[in-house]
């Protein structure tokens, strides 16, 4: 009887005891943990996904980085006086509270990114593995270390200083590479474009096998089995977007060698006489009056997928708004002395983004670059990186003038406008400026262009025309690190 | 209303009254028995007997089997007659005693004593124990022949058989022991068959056990600091709830006192046992106290709220458990102490039933409150400058702004006219709270019973303010043979109603504006500064918000059931299980009126707004134990508890808003028009489950050296995958010095116990994810490439629990025949590393992390100390006192804190050095204000005058600790009178004077527009040569915090004052069939004394309260 008593209290006992661990292992419902995520492909897929989807925000390039502040700074738009919601950025009032708040939303979020392309980096290891295989190790490997740089460059050349032999050691931001809560150090320009590049190079290895972009083209369609891990490559960070991103990088640091190696090297790939993987736009597709191709959407090399990009369009730019509040190129009327002044060329495709448009009881000159066209081409589309940018960068690069005067003409003939014959390469600089500026509007690139070039003279954004130049104070170029930074830093 | 409320309570208490009666005369059993039969056996005469006496019948089949059948017909006979008749030719006897009739077989008693006379062999003293009250019998009692090692236990049954083979007869005492129940001895004079009554043990006597929740000990034989609070004691103090009488009673136990909100019905305290063991950062971050102890209810972990809603009436008594070796059973949540609760179990016997009325009336206490009158106030303004300039005759230079003269001159034609408006009154009122309780118990040896209901109603004292509770509980005990079972069921609904605006907008009211217009009505705007001051809004009337239709409820209903299964396998050995099951529903109703105030100037479709949030908490937890304790060679007593336990919370939320209401009769959501842009509903989920493992051990040697020591691991999903359980264990060692034999010689020391204890208990009051990396699914913005995730917490997985060196040194001393006892506990408690939320650049991806660093070392003593002055037959007069002492510092922080030094600058006196208390008050001292000049002259760190103020110049000024804090009191006792008083006395440390930095300095050109401390207007510098303390009266600048704002914070509170009255005895008892009746008034926090004037109950006042209880028992 005594024996059974403690067999049976010994059989509970064990009961207990065995079941225990897997007990306490408990998931969260309504999140993941770490450890279930990077179990398979899906895992790392979401993960990095999840970096896509959170730079489509509009702390980041969904809006402050493509088509609001940076394109504020960057004069593009008639501020209309003091009462303008944008009037501080525009005359970079970097202490106004409102303005340092814009900036801090633009690092934090984007060092966020950067902690989350950290984690799936280090949860991808060294080689590729059975719950990683080929080529989705090379992909998402690739794919992480291009946007891990990407982001880097971007705050660099908002927050660093004008690169320059003088400053490019002097301490601008720190270079995430690992996950770490220990403070990094500021580095200068010069080190820090140094780990850019290094990502880039590895990118650019681990793609150049893996990206089906270079054998299937950008496939912009669903894959037949619906999983669409391997198409779609215009939103991802691909093979020839890395490309692009190199020669940015080596322009920003002014290797115009390596950038034009880069540039040449790539347009060669992409518009090739047999395979054009990014063509021009077509003359149909960009005129088209019920989906027109406002974007240029086949030329994209990397860009966004945002369908909540209308939500943009209406707090920036529809013409519904008040002028205070909206990005435009006139005093809430059809003006057009500011469009005439940018656009030399009355037939260029890309004066089409700007018209009268009206909402019953306003009538404006608008910038409808962003407007919603039901199924029109690229119709969630943000673009970060397009073939015009290394077409240009190539002209700028080219030591001979013919061939740079080429590579510039074959850009304003897709655009259908005439070619120019600049007479010398500073010529030709100021042509690409202003073709820079027409090419670039809303896509968050112009700012860093006059950065790179330290120009003290932007076009006039207080008038309606854009001369006379307004003029740029050098130091104005380099915003700030955020309060949220520095405070920390000790 | 009153009137009416007091007639219903009056009818509500005499149909009590009546159904308690008519309850009992239906349960009484008759004594008479009626019977017809024809052969039939004695067995089933035994069960008619049973049937219709409801008497415990106790036989054995063997006793019976030898009996033959018989033939009666009676009717009505008494019981004894009938027995008599049965048993007449039976080999079988009887005995009845206290509802229990026992037959034994009558030959062979014969025998044995037969055969105890002519041998010497085989002798042996068998017996039985019962309950001298409820006649229950009692199991597991020590029996012990009195200076030998000769020790028996009771079975379940009472019985007892203890060999005595070869001793004297004449000279043996046997001795009976059980935890709570007063010792026996009882001189053996050879009865066959020896019944045996135990008395249970008075209040002072439960306190000699420690109930720990898992397992229970001699407190003469426990190492731990603990201390046990009778339901008796707690409610002599106070009527409100359990842990207001805990904070009087206990020096350790400490209610934060919270100056933001008083007495808010709604709020749920800030409890400490014996200080803080960390706080940085945490405070702000959650919404829970990560100082708070753990609450256990009869064994089941539980919430602070459920505690605090408790009725006092369910209670039997209350452990609290303050050193590691106490709490270190509890593992990783130990940290801050344990609370211990157990409420009442049902006794058998017949239905008895319990009503206690409990009721109060508060009032609000607002002596701390110093505010300006209407022409103060005027005065106030005209000096500071509100109205302009002013020459050398106190005239306003019309300058600038001739609006303003004009403006003045209006005020001050009211003020003539003698409007002066108290606005403080408006929200409170005089509120009147009550509680039933109605307890109800019986049963027999094998099924007992308990019912209680209690239903609460507390009204705050400001209006539209209160708290009703209601809770049920059933709890029924079944025990067969070795098994026994218990069950709880309590029901809990829970309705709180919140105030409409903070008590701090009626005290900031103006008081030369009217409350109401001409025509009667009350008034929206009090003053419209459109046209004097341009940027200005206007000053809205408190008051109007008062009188919409505004809504503010939170609701719950929670269920818990608890089931407790204990099988004793062998006397010494005892398995139990535990099964507890706790849901509970949350719903909050936030409805604001379309027409208050802060809606003015909104879109129409914005007007209103309705806040719904859903919760539903499911938590179960489970645990098995063994549970070992047997005395050997009468001198080793070996206790020991083995045990495992899994839990398991889920927790869910959702809410959601929304926009727009026409009017405020109908706060239906259904009426609004829309949700806010851009806003989605919230929803939360998580679930969080624990294991651990626990042993204790307590080994005692001849009662005189005490050894006791803990193991427990423990395991959480929350601690993050690469460490999932933790160690924590405890050790503790005492000495009882009055059972050694050189000590009998002091025989006027009673008790003597030394005791020190060391362990590591741990806290776990933090976030559920703190320590790991979590992915929440973005679904925002969604692309061809299906789902995404993004990190929605960084986690550190690096993060050590944070777990408390906690080392305790204790004295009870007990002396003259216990007239006076003392304790005392001194400790030393060592967090190492905190637990801290560190903020970080925003580069590393993160904005705060929970970070491992530095350390907080806790050093204090606590003395508890009382003396009979007085005792007499059915007089005794006590004198109590308690203190406590804390002092804490950091070590090991270095720089790391600095980023919180800095942001406190502006905002506080607390900073995080090395060395330095968490406690200290840091800022620049300050020589005062130079009476030439009217500005501020500072002492900088090398002694020096300066007029700038320099944040480096800090020093520490103050400590908001007192050097000691605790209660002085006495009681007394005359037959059934009872009276007591408790003064709470701090003593030493500093306080910061808040009202001072914000009502009488730092009035912004602004806040001049609000009312003010009256110092503001006689206490500041006006003119060249006047002594004042506080900057000119014109200096509208933002003035640093300096030690002009620290005072010396000494205090005497008239915390508890009670007289009561008990009677069982009183002739007029038995003329309304009750066999007790209770009376007892009491006053709490009636008065508040303190060296400082600083507003008390900024946003909620504080109460004074005046209270009665009344209990009848049938």
């Amino acid at each position: 009887m005594k024996i059974l008593k403690y067999i049976i209290l010994i059989s509970c006992l064990t009961l207990v005891a065995s079941s225990c661990s897997k007990w306490i292992d408990v998931k969260p419902a309504d999140r993941l943990g770490e450890e279930q995520l990077f179990v398979n492909r899906a895992g790392f897929m979401k993960a990095i996904n999840g970096v896509y989807v959170e730079m489509a925000s509009a702390d980041l390039y969904g809006q402050h980085m493509s088509t609001g502040i940076i394109d504020v700074l960057a004069q593009h738009y008639y501020i209309n006086g003091s009462t303008h919601v944008f009037d501080k950025y525009n005359n970079f009032v970097y202490t106004e509270a409102s303005v340092k708040s814009g900036f801090e939303q633009i690092w934090k979020k984007a060092y966020e990114l950067i902690a989350n392309c950290n984690v799936i980096l280090d949860k991808c290891g060294n080689a590729p593995s059975e719950i990683l295989p080929q080529p989705y190790y090379g992909i998402i490997k690739g794919e992480t270390l291009a946007l891990r740089a990407m982001i880097h460059l971007d705050m660099l050349r908002l927050f660093g200083p004008i690169y320059s032999e003088d400053n490019k050691d002097k301490p601008a931001i720190p270079y995430i590479d690992k996950i770490s809560y220990d403070i990094s150090p500021l580095l200068g320009s010069e080190e820090f474009t140094g780990h850019v590049v290094e990502d880039l190079e590895a990118a650019l290895l681990l793609l150049q096998d893996s990206d089906p972009i270079r054998t299937e083209g950008v496939r912009n369609q669903g894959s037949p089995t619906g999983e669409n891990d391997l198409y779609y490559r215009q939103y991802r960070l691909n093979y020839y977007a890395v490309k692009a991103l190199l020669a940015r990088t080596y322009l920003w640091t002014g290797n115009r060698t390596a950038a034009l190696k880069y540039a040449e090297e790539l347009l060669t790939e992409v518009q090739s006489a047999d395979k054009t993987t990014f063509p021009f736009v077509t003359f149909a597709s960009a005129v088209s009056v019920d989906k027109p191709d406002r974007m240029f959407s086949t030329e994209v090399m990397f860009s966004l997928y945002n369908i909540n990009r209308k939500e943009m369009y209406n707090r920036l730019f529809d013409v519904s708004l008040q002028s205070n509040d909206k990005l435009s190129f006139s005093n809430g009327d059809v003006n057009d002395t500011r469009v005439r002044a940018i656009y030399d060329d009355n037939n260029d495709f890309r004066r089409r983004i700007w018209q009268s448009a009206s909402n019953g009881t306003t009538t404006a000159t608008t910038n409808m670059k962003y407007a919603d066209v039901i199924d029109g081409p690229g119709r969630y589309m943000i673009p970060l990186i397009r073939l015009s940018e290394v077409l240009l960068i190539a002209a700028e690069c080219s030591p001979e003038l013919a061939k740079a005067t080429a590579y510039f003409n074959s850009l304003r003939t897709a655009r259908n406008c005439v070619s120019l014959a600049p007479v010398d390469q500073a010529a030709l600089k100021t042509e690409i400026t202003k073709e820079f500026r027409r090419e670039m509007l809303g896509e968050g690139q112009q700012f860093f262009y006059y950065k790179r070039n330290a120009m003290q003279a932007l076009p006039n954004s207080s008038t309606l025309n854009i001369s006379p130049e307004k003029t740029m104070v050098l130091t104005n170029y380099t915003v700030p690190l955020p309060d949220s930074e520095t405070s920390q830093r000790y | 209303m009153n009137k009416n409320y007091l007639l219903k309570v009056m009818r509500i208490t005499l149909f009590l009254l009546l159904t308690g009666i008519c309850a009992v005369s239906a349960k009484s059993y008759s004594q008479q028995i009626t019977f017809k039969g024809r052969n039939v056996s004695l067995e089933v005469v035994i069960q008619a007997i049973r049937q219709q006496t409801g008497y415990s019948i106790f036989s054995t089949k063997h006793t019976l089997s030898s009996t033959v059948p018989l033939t009666i017909d009676v009717k009505n006979m008494e019981l004894d007659q009938f027995l008599s008749l049965v048993t007449r030719n039976q080999p079988v006897t009887y005995q009845v005693e206290d509802r229990t009739i026992s037959f034994y077989n009558s030959e062979k008693n014969r025998s044995k004593i037969q055969s105890g006379t002519i041998s010497t062999q085989q002798q042996r003293i068998s017996g039985r124990v019962i309950h001298a009250e409820s006649g229950e019998r009692i199991e597991s009692v020590t029996v012990q022949i009195k200076g030998t090692n000769r020790v028996t236990t009771t079975d379940a049954k009472g019985q007892f058989q203890l060999l005595t083979t070869g001793m004297q007869h004449e000279q043996l005492i046997v001795l009976f022991r059980h935890i709570g129940m007063k010792p026996k001895e009882i001189v053996y004079s050879g009865q066959k068959f020896l019944e045996v009554k135990l008395e249970p043990a008075a209040a002072t006597e439960i306190k000699d056990v420690v109930v720990t929740g898992i397992y229970q000990r001699d407190k003469e034989s426990f190492t731990g600091s603990s201390s046990t609070y009778t339901a008796k004691e707690l409610k002599m103090v106070g009527n409100q709830n359990v842990l207001q009488s805990l904070k009087t009673l206990d020096p350790s136990f400490a209610i934060v006192d919270n100056n933001q909100f008083g007495s808010d019905p709604n709020r749920l305290p800030d409890i400490e046992i014996r200080g803080k063991s960390s706080v940085i950062g945490l405070t702000d971050e959650y919404s829970s106290n990560p100082n708070q102890p753990l609450f256990i209810l009869d064994g089941f972990e539980s919430t602070l709220a459920v505690i605090a809603d408790l009725s006092m009436d369910r209670v039997e008594s209350i452990t609290l458990l303050k050193d590691a070796a106490a709490s270190a059973i509890y593992g990783s949540k130990a940290a801050n102490g344990v609370v211990v609760v157990e409420t009442k179990r049902p006794k058998p016997g017949q239905l008895r039933i319990n009503y206690t009325l409990n009721g109060s009336i508060s009032f609000a206490d607002l002596t701390d409150y110093n505010l300006m009158n209407a022409e103060e106030k005027l005065q106030f303004e005209l000096l500071s400058g509100f109205y302009g300039m002013l020459d050398d005759k106190g005239q306003i230079i019309l300058g600038s702004n001739p609006v303003s003269e004009a403006n003045y001159l209006e005020r001050l034609k009211e003020v003539r006219r003698g409007v002066n408006t108290y606005w403080a009154n408006e929200p409170l009122r005089t509120a009147i709270n009550q509680r039933h309780t109605l307890f109800a118990e019986g049963g027999d040896q094998s099924l007992r019973y308990s019912v209680s209901v209690n239903h609460g109603i507390t009204n705050g004292v400001m209006k539209a303010s209160d708290r009703k509770t209601t809770n049920g509980n059933i709890r029924l005990l079944y025990r067969k043979g070795d098994l026994s079972f218990t069950n709880s069921l309590s029901i809990d609904h829970v309705v709180a109603n919140k105030e409409v605006s903070p008590f701090s907008t009626f005290s900031r009211a103006n008081p030369y504006h009217r409350k109401y217009d001409e025509n009667g009505n009350i008034k929206m705007v009090l003053e419209d500064f459109s046209a004097t001051r341009s940027g200005y809004d206007p000053i809205y009337s408190p008051f109007y918000d008062l009188n919409n239709l505004n809504i503010n409820t939170q609701g719950s209903e929670g269920f818990t059931n608890n089931f407790e299964i204990e099988w004793r396998v062998l006397p010494e050995l005892r398995a139990r299980g535990r099964f507890g099951l706790r849901s509970l529903n949350l719903h909050d109703e936030i409805f604001r009126s379309p027409f208050n105030v802060e809606f003015v100037g909104t879109d129409p479709l914005q007007k209103g707004s309705y806040q719904e949030n859903n919760g539903k908490n499911v938590n179960y937890d489970g645990d098995f134990s063994l549970t070992y304790g047997k005395l050997f060679a009468d001198k080793h007593m070996l206790n020991a508890v083995l045990g495992a336990r899994m839990e398991q919370a889920t927790t869910k939320r959702s809410s959601y808003q929304v926009r727009g209401f026409i009017d405020d009769e109908f706060s239906n959501p259904n009426f609004a028009l829309g949700y806010p842009e851009g806003q989605r509903a919230d929803y939360m989920q998580s679930k969080r489950r624990g294991a651990s493992f626990f042993m204790n051990m307590g080994y005692s040697y001849d009662k005189r050296y005490l050894l006791d020591a803990t193991l427990r691991s423990d395991g959480s999903s929350v601690f993050g995958s690469e460490r999932q359980f933790s160690t924590i264990w405890s050790l503790g060692l005492a000495w009882n010095a009055h059972n050694e034999s050189f000590f009998k010689q002091f025989h006027w020391i009673d008790q003597l116990r030394l005791r020190a204890t060391i362990g590591n208990p741990g806290n776990q009051n933090f976030d559920d994810y703190i320590s790991m990396r979590v992915y929440r699914y973005n679904n925002d913005n969604r692309n061809p490439f299906g789902a995404s995730t993004i990190i929605s917490n960084m986690g550190n997985s690096g993060l050590r629990w944070q777990t408390t060196l906690d080392r305790n040194l204790g004295l009870d001393f007990t002396t003259f025949k216990s007239r006076l006892r003392l304790n005392l506990d001194y400790f030393v408690k060592s967090t190492d590393p905190l637990l801290v939320l560190v903020s970080l650049p925003t580069s590393t991806g993160v904005n705060t992390v929970a970070k491992n660093m530095g350390a907080q070392v806790t050093h204090g003593f606590t003395i508890a100390g009382d003396y009979t002055l007085l005792r007499r037959e059915q007089f005794n007069w006590r004198v109590n006192l308690n203190m406590r002492q804390l002092k804490a510092e950091y070590e090991n922080i270095g720089n790391q804190l600095n980023n919180f030094n800095e942001a406190n600058k502006s905002r506080n006196l607390i900073r995080y050095y090395d060395g330095g208390s968490p406690s200290d008050l840091w800022a620049v001292r300050s020589l005062g204000i130079d009476p030439a000049t009217g500005r501020e002259i500072f002492l900088n760190k090398n002694d020096q005058q300066t007029f700038v103020h320099d944040y480096r110049d800090e020093v520490v000024v103050g400590n908001s600790d007192p050097d000691l804090e605790g209660i002085l009191g006495t009681s007394f006792y005359y037959k059934g009178f009872s009276a007591s008083v408790n003064l709470r006395y701090r003593w030493g440390g500093q306080s910061f004077m808040q009202t001072l930095f914000e009502k009488v300095e730092n009035i912004s050109a602004r806040d001049v527009a609000l009312n003010q401390d009256k110092r503001a207007l006689y206490d500041r510098w006006k003119q060249p040569g006047d002594q004042a303390k506080f900057k000119a009266i014109s200096n509208t600048d933002q003035t640093p915090i300096s030690s002009r704002f620290v005072a010396d914070n000494n205090m005497l509170v008239g915390e508890a004052f009670s007289v009561g009255y008990e009677t069982t005895t009183a002739g007029w008892l038995r003329s309304i069939h009750a066999s007790s009746v209770t009376f007892r008034a009491y006053m709490n926090d009636i008065f508040h004394l303190s060296t400082i004037t600083n507003e008390r109950g900024i946003d909620y006042p504080f109460a004074r309260s005046v209270s009665f209880s009344a209990g009848i028992r049938f």
